[in-house]
């Protein structure tokens, strides 16, 4: 894990984010089609967060944590084609949204 | 396995022989099926076909995609007619397609499709199609199954003996069925219909339509003219025979009127045989003739998702009385159709639709009577060589009204009968009959995978038959048309499955799916999504206003459309929605259709941006939502579009969710 955050992938991770995600998650802990992004790097693993990123359906169908959010969304996350290092950048976006410097 | 044959006698009478079918209804009705074909052309669940066969569409004006054995249909591929099932011919960006020089045409006659060759095999990478009536061809993406491509035809009517190709896909060619006084600026189309006026106005062209490798594209080479004389189909030669194209020809006669009389005067027509490679070499030196003509090109360009139509001016015509060495005429019983050259290149079956055998042509003998001048005398100037001379045999009492012939790489031919409704497999070397099957009802063209090429794939025939009649279960006058999948894998061909086809199939080619199926496109990527209106994020969705022109510029994701409330459009605006569908996933689309729009849908593929327009005729409300059911939520993907009188003032105003009215 980078510390302290590299500016460059949490600018690239940005775009990604308003290209591919932004119809579906907030930034806020406001649940729109998907759950808000508040907090969600602090509440998962980078590994569970870059899994469910990178290879959706199979998260949605063997772990559990991703089936329960399916419950409650009722929708599948959609497999938006993002490559591993296209998820790193998303993920440090995601580390920047919740504050870590 | 059981390998004696039992006969299914279950509601149906059995004979043997062929049924002797004439285009009215059966006396009876005959069908042989043996034990053990279930499974031969069984495709379990979740299994996939073997095969592509990609069938010509007729009067539906597109193609058809299905699988064999199974003969399940997979796909329509809008080409020559609008579909507004998918939006084609109805969006903006696909309109240019459909565009001529005789303006936007809404239909075509689709008959022949061609699968480009490499070495004369299979290489999976384009279908060529033609357009009949008014005449164009177009190129297909087996990557996509998308019409990429469609050039017009000019000095040509009734573009029937196309799209067939050379061997390494060089050209795709067009010749005219129809007879008919050239495009030429200046000159005047305006003649009589009367003997004279045909023998000196009326002309016939074959157009050799150059294929680049790289991208497909289409440019017409060059034409060589021809006396007034229908032509019917081609084939270009493969192997030895490379760098020629032979096209058969009917109507030498010359008539006008009642061709099904006075064009079956003469027991012999033609087989053209034109020498490309030579014409190359006139083209080069310059010695062909300038035509100014004007003809729509249009292409499709996948990264801007739209279609462009420009127009072309000049062909090069050459003309065989004056540039010797490029075009020979053989003698052929008679009104011949079908044209086939075997997969050696040695031998070019012709198939008289009114002859009682079927002459097969030795290219050997063809260029041994050439160089001695071998001629049985002129027509129009160009030179006739003697039949006996280029004669490789004839096949004797094969049936009545041969069509066409393919082959299965193992030296023998199959030719479909339509008077006797069969077909009928014999041996090119000893020109002896070894088999024949009967078909239901009247055979038009049949294909075995690979058929054309040089390398055939063989295992199955199929035939594309002309009636229908009681084979399935009836829908009133009008019925689907009707193929049959025979095996071809033993001495005797085996009826295995009917299956229906749409529009009216003419020819059809089949290949291995291992050729396409690897490289089936699955969605477009957003980021290499170049269209002008595109919206890659939804932040950036909006509306604007340029006059009486409104842009939406809406995206679409499972399950919501944005903006999907819109105020402040007034009755006569044009409005444009151009959607962006944001999925990157495959088999993601989403569609779009807004009520009272007089217009299709829009079917978006993942990654793509497609447009609408809409002139709202009426004060009111117009819903609009998605309609392809693309999640749980499908029904909630929908949306408010205001209309306000022409001189009204609401202002221009959308959202969704947070950024809508509260
Ligand atoms: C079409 C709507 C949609 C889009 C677009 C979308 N997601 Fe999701 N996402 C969901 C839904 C719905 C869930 C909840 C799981 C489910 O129902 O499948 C989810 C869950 C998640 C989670 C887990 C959240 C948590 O609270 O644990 C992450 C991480 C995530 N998405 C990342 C992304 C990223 C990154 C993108 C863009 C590349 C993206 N999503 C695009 C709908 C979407
Ligand atoms: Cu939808």
């Amino acid at each position: 894990m980078t510390k302290p955050l590299k500016p460059e992938w949490v600018a690239a991770g940005k775009a990604i984010y308003e290209m591919k995600c932004l119809p579906c998650h907030k930034l806020t802990n406001v649940r729109l089609v998907g759950p808000g992004w508040a907090g969600v790097s602090k509440r998962r693993q980078p590994l569970w967060i870059i899994n469910m990123i990178t290879n959706v359906d199979m998260m949605l169908a063997k772990d559990e944590e991703a089936q329960k959010l399916l419950e409650l969304c009722l929708v599948r996350m959609p497999n938006l084609s993002i490559s591993p290092e296209d998820a790193r950048s998303i993920l440090e976006f995601m580390r920047s949204n919740d504050g870590e410097p | 396995m059981n390998k004696r044959n039992l006969l299914l006698l279950a509601g149906v009478l059995v004979l043997s022989g062929p049924a002797f079918v004439t285009g009215c209804k059966p006396k009876q009705l005959i069908t042989q099926v043996q034990s053990g074909v279930a499974e031969k052309v069984y495709v379990a669940p979740g299994k996939h076909d073997e095969f592509y066969n990609v069938v010509s569409g007729g009067f539906s004006g597109g193609v058809a995609i299905y699988g064999l054995p199974s003969g399940r249909l997979f796909r329509q591929i809008p080409v020559f007619s609008q579909n507004a099932e998918s939006g084609y011919g109805y969006s903006e960006e696909t309109k240019p397609m459909l565009n001529t020089s005789f303006g936007y045409q809404v239909w075509d006659d689709q008959h022949h499709v061609s699968l480009s060759t490499t070495k004369g095999e299979h290489d999976g990478r384009w279908i060529f199609a033609n357009g009949n009536n008014t005449p164009r061809i177009a190129r297909i993406s087996f990557e996509t199954f998308r019409t990429e491509e469609i050039i017009e035809i000019p000095n040509s009517a009734g573009n029937h003996s196309s799209p067939f190709i050379t061997e390494n896909t060089e050209y795709t060619v067009a010749g005219t069925r129809f007879a008919y006084p050239l495009d030429d600026e200046g000159a005047n189309p305006d003649v009589p219909l009367d003997d004279a006026s045909f023998k000196k106005n009326f002309k016939s062209v074959v157009s050799m339509i150059a294929v680049e490798p790289k991208t497909g594209r289409m440019s017409i080479a060059f034409q060589v003219l021809l006396p007034g004389i229908d032509i019917d189909l081609a084939r270009a030669g493969k192997l030895k025979s490379h760098g020629w194209i032979f096209f058969s020809c009917y109507n030498s006669e010359q008539a006008h009127t009642l061709l099904e009389v006075n064009a079956s005067q003469k027991d012999k027509d033609f087989i053209v045989a034109i020498n490309w490679k030579q014409c190359e070499e006139y083209v080069k030196a310059g010695q062909g003739r300038k035509s100014h003509v004007k003809y729509a090109h249009n292409v499709w360009d996948e990264r801007t998702h739209s279609a462009t139509s420009t127009f072309e001016n000049q062909t090069i015509v050459l003309d065989p009385t004056q540039l010797p060495g490029i075009a020979y005429l053989m003698p052929c019983p008679k009104s011949p159709h079908g044209c086939d050259t075997d997969p050696t290149g040695s031998y070019i079956v012709g198939s008289g639709k009114l002859a009682a055998i079927i002459p097969v042509f030795s290219f050997d003998k063809m260029l041994r009577a050439i160089a001695a001048k071998d001629l049985e005398g002129e027509f129009a100037g160009l030179p006739v060589l003697k039949y006996a001379s280029v004669l490789h045999g004839e096949v004797k009492k094969p049936g009545l009204g041969p069509l066409h012939t393919e082959f299965d790489g193992k030296g023998f031919a199959y030719t479909s009968f339509f008077v006797t409704s069969e077909l009928v497999k014999w041996n090119i070397a000893t020109l002896q009959v070894v088999d024949r099957v009967p078909t239901y009802y009247s055979v038009g063209h049949m294909s075995i995978p690979g058929g054309p090429t040089t390398k055939p794939h063989g295992k199955y025939a199929i035939a594309y038959n002309k009636i229908t009649k009681d084979r399935y279960l009836p829908t009133g006058p009008e019925l689907t048309q009707s193929a049959q999948l025979f095996d071809i894998t033993g001495e005797k061909m085996k009826l295995l499955l009917d299956f229906p086809t749409v529009g009216e199939p003419h020819y059809a080619e089949a290949l291995p799916a291992t050729l396409v199926e690897p490289k089936s496109k699955k969605f477009y990527k957003l980021e290499e999504n170049q269209h002008p209106y595109v919206t890659k994020s939804e932040k950036d969705a909006r509306v604007v206003r340029d006059g009486k022109v409104v842009h939406v510029y809406m995206t679409a994701i499972r399950s919501h459309l944005a903006p999907d409330n819109i105020e402040g459009v007034k009755v006569g605006d044009e409005v444009y929605f151009h959607i962006t569908n944001l999925e990157q996933d495959w088999d993601v689309p989403h569609g779009f259709a807004v009520k009272g729009s007089g217009n299709s849908e829009l079917l978006i593929m993942p990654g793509e941006t497609a447009t609408l327009k809409y002139v709202p005729s009426r004060v009111g409300i117009a819903p609009f939502y998605c309609t392809d059911f693309c999640s749980a939520l499908h029904q909630e993907m929908q949306g408010y579009l205001r209309v306000s009188a022409a001189g009204s003032d609401v202002p221009l105003t959308f959202g969704l969710g947070d950024t809508a009215k509260p």
